[in-house]
């Protein structure tokens, strides 16, 4: 088992670093188990491991939607009560199912939440929407309705609702779920061109290999892994023993 | 629980046994009848949907939007219901709805069941229809239309409900008269501005991602004897709370039923000119009832009106 | 949450019974007038023996029928405007006694009559509750919605609870104001309602297909096996009401003397 070792002049250099996070369901199971690790900025990092490792209860802790024991700390700002706000806005979270965030009249309603929820002026909003629709490919999409979507088209759209917040992370719940094959290249294709640091959970080791170059591997909630993705992808007793194929 | 308890789920304890069982007694009469008129119309394959669509009801209710001081906002779906389903169906619906959180989240009472199944379920539903419908049909072509009805219908259903509960409540003796009703009538008069956003929420999300769900249902065209009830009952209630406010004891007032007709003819002819009710103290409240009524008399008007109207070009 | 699975001490009595002398035991408490702080005592301690006897956990029960309290609130101008004698309180505030009797009389029968219905559910679950109402008669159509209702209460609440997740994670004011007009924000929940609504409908002929492929055919989806009406029950029955009748007129006796 590999665990980064954390040097305290790293911190500042890393966009988000998780130190000694555990979380206890409610029923006393401990779903995840003293975690620790860092993304610097820009990195695109995949999240393994078989289903219930902890994998979703990890990326709910990194915008405060659950709080367990440990620090989560956000471009240099430490998560709690005061500064969940700010850490709401920087760390952009795709949930798997698209219908889940999609819940306006029009495209354009959707991708406006965010900033309006900020309570920013009009014409920023505007900029910020068309900023967003336009980097996932939208542009003419503003007046539909998000029901009549394809599965790529809604999962595209999900993604701008978060991007007109300009966040600098993103995390994403297993983002290829039922896509069809042109959604997931799709998807690759945007995902790869996007400058935010980028923590994925997903199943789909073919996607994480061409998206991301490093892996975190979680077991039972406990990381039991920490590497390039590559090496990673080659261990096949390792990827059998954890579940990963 | 899933949720928290809401204002008009009425427990057991509050209201008297003999005004339980009336009330159980009628809702039986309604239910029975809405199981009747479904039985021909509905085809088994609307069951599930009834079914999810109850389930999606419930669910909803848990949806809240913060309103402020720590409080919030939540559906109670009567007019969300009947818009997308019609009037029997819809009660069929919420009153599984309304049943289930008494059994089984014990949300309301099961002697109470009746009163809260009358008031939500059939009430709340017939009020919403009638003035959905009304209001529809006046509007005509607007698009605008389906959105100012459907805020007025779920405004009506909660205002309805709630003056009902009151009067129930004042009927067991529970609650003096004159003060439950505009306590009552004033906190959902506001709870009401809340179900109507939330509805023409709901109905705008509908409205782009499936029209056709909105038209071509029996909601659209009106049933005759839904919609007399429904008007009858917004009159009769809203005539009946300011009129019981002026007898503190609910019990007293039943008594002295006799010299109520007279009163009620009464009431009638002194309502319109000044926008204040008699032997109401609190003004602000008189007026709003006052408006209610007015608006009441108006709507049924115009009913008629359309009625005629439609018949001579028949 | 869901009904809890039953006991083992009642289950004895059958679904029907139980649900009939529930509703007895409500309606014959709510029948005895106010202050008949005996007779109350005697129904508590006949809620409270069943609850023993079911093994469910005391505490909690009586802890959840305290919900009924906020409600008291609709009662709470009986203590002053019940009528003579009016007594004086603190402060130079005069209660009236009757009222005060009243008051409570209408509290502790709310959290007796909620910890009846607590027992109901903690013994019967919910596919026998249902069963139990159809056998007494309810109509085919609502044993069909109330199902699919219940099998369907937990996805669509999974689907609200992350929709309010969702919702959560772009919600983020900053510089302290924000969050939108409340207005909008009730559209916004509005849209959430709509978007529940139609994947529900939706899913409701998904759902259909799926039923009936599996032979669906309207009755109730089969729980435990269908119990006998046996003449035991019907002593059963004839004893449990027989007890609430005379709880309740005990009750008549003793609010007379008070």
């Amino acid at each position: 088992m590999e665990k980064r070792q954390l040097k305290d002049e790293n911190i500042s250099k890393n966009m988000v670093q998780v130190q000694g996070l555990s979380y206890q369901y409610p029923d006393g199971r401990l779903a995840l188990k003293d975690i620790s690790f860092s993304l610097a900025a820009g990195e695109k990092v995949a999240v393994l491991g078989a289903n219930g490792a902890g994998k979703s209860t990890l990326l709910l802790h990194l915008n405060g939607i659950l709080s367990g024991t440990g620090q989560v700390t956000v471009s240099g700002q430490v998560l709690n009560q005061k500064t969940l706000p700010q850490i709401r806005a920087a760390v952009g979270m795709i949930f798997q199912n698209p219908d889940d965030q999609l819940f306006s009249p029009t495209v354009w309603e959707d991708v406006a939440y965010g900033p309006h929820y900020q309570g920013l002026a009009r014409a920023e909003i505007e900029d910020r929407v068309a900023e967003a629709l336009t980097a996932v490919h939208l542009q003419d999409f503003e007046q539909r309705s998000p029901h009549h979507l394809s599965g790529g088209e809604k999962k595209r759209a999900a993604i701008a609702s978060v991007l007109s917040m300009r966040p600098r992370v993103l995390v994403l719940d297993e983002p290829t779920a039922g896509l069809d094959p042109r959604g997931r290249r799709e998807l690759l294709e945007l995902l790869g061109g996007l400058p935010q640091t980028l923590l994925v959970a997903t199943h789909d080791l073919d996607f994480a290999r061409r998206l991301a170059t490093r892996a975190l591997v979680l077991d039972g909630g406990k990381l039991v892994a920490d590497r390039p993705l590559e090496k990673l992808l080659d261990d096949e007793d390792f990827l059998y023993q954890y579940g990963l194929s | 629980m899933f949720f928290s308890p809401q204002p008009m789920h009425i427990p057991d304890g509050f209201l008297s046994v003999v005004v339980s069982v009336i009330l159980w007694i009628i809702s039986l009469g309604i239910l029975f009848q809405a199981v009747r008129k479904t039985n021909g119309t509905l085809k088994e394959r609307d069951i599930p949907l009834m079914g999810v669509l109850a389930a999606a009801i419930f669910a909803g209710q848990m949806l809240n939007f913060p309103v402020g001081g720590g409080t919030s906002g939540h559906l109670l779906g009567a007019a969300i219901a009947v818009i997308l389903l019609g009037p029997w169906p819809a009660v069929l619906v919420m009153t599984s709805v309304v049943a289930v959180q008494a059994l089984l989240f014990q949300d309301g009472g099961l002697l109470a069941l009746g009163g809260n199944i009358l008031n939500m379920a059939a009430a709340g539903v017939f009020v919403a229809h009638f003035v959905y419908t009304l209001l529809r049909r006046l509007t005509g072509e607007h698009k605008w239309g389906l959105f100012v009805s459907g805020f007025a219908a779920a405004w009506a259903s909660i205002f309805i409900a709630a003056l009902a509960c009151a009067l129930e409540l004042a009927l067991s003796g529970t609650s003096p008269a004159d003060v439950a009703v505009p306590a009552m009538a004033a906190i959902h008069a506001v709870i009401g501005i809340g179900e109507g956003l939330i509805t023409t929420g709901a109905l705008a999300f509908i409205f782009t991602a499936r029209r056709d769900l909105l038209e071509g249902n029996a909601a659209a065209q009106g049933q005759k004897p839904v919609l007399i009830g429904g008007a009858l009952l917004s009159l009769a209630l809203v005539i009946l709370s300011p009129l019981a406010s002026t007898h503190p004891d609910g019990l007293e007032w039943v008594a002295e039923q006799k010299g109520f007709l007279e009163s009620a003819r009464g009431a009638l002819y002194e309502i319109i000119p000044d926008y204040v009710m008699p032997g109401i103290s609190n003004e602000a409240l008189a007026t709003i009832l006052a408006g209610a009524v007015g608006a009441a008399v108006v709507f049924a008007l115009a009913y008629f009106t359309a009625r005629r109207s439609k018949s001579k070009t028949a | 949450m869901k009904g809890s699975s039953p006991s083992s001490t009642l289950t004895f009595i059958n679904a029907r019974v139980r649900l009939i002398l529930i509703l007895a035991f409500i309606i014959g408490l709510n029948l005895t007038p106010a202050g008949a702080w005996p007779a109350y005592l005697l129904f508590f301690s006949l809620v409270l023996s069943t609850a023993v006897l079911a093994r469910l956990k005391t505490g909690p029960l009586v802890l959840k029928s305290l919900a009924a309290l906020p409600f008291s609130l609709a009662a709470l101008l009986l203590i002053f405007s019940g009528g003579e004698p009016l007594l004086n309180g603190p402060w130079g505030i005069r209660f009236s006694q009757p009222g005060l009797v009243r008051f409570f009389s209408i509290v502790i029968k709310a959290c007796i009559s909620l910890q009846a219905a607590l027992v109901l559910t903690g013994v019967t679950p919910a596919p026998d509750l249902l069963r139990a109402l159809r056998e007494l008669g309810l109509p085919r159509v609502f044993v069909s919605i109330i199902t699919l209702m219940w099998r369907y209460l937990d996805l669509l609440v999974d689907e609200a609870r992350r929709l309010l997740t969702a919702r959560a994670s772009r919600s983020s004011h900053l510089n302290g104001r924000s969050g939108g007009s409340l207005v909008w924000r009730a559209q916004v929940a509005g849209g959430m309602a709509g978007s529940l609504l139609l994947r529900g409908m939706e899913r409701g002929d998904r759902v259909y297909a799926a039923m009936l492929a599996r032979g669906y055919n309207g009755e109730p989806l089969p729980g435990a096996a269908a119990e006998t009406a046996s003449p035991r029950q019907g002593w059963i029955l004839a004893g449990g009401l027989g007890l609430v009748i005379l709880l309740t007129i005990f009750g008549f006796l003793t609010a007379a003397r008070f």
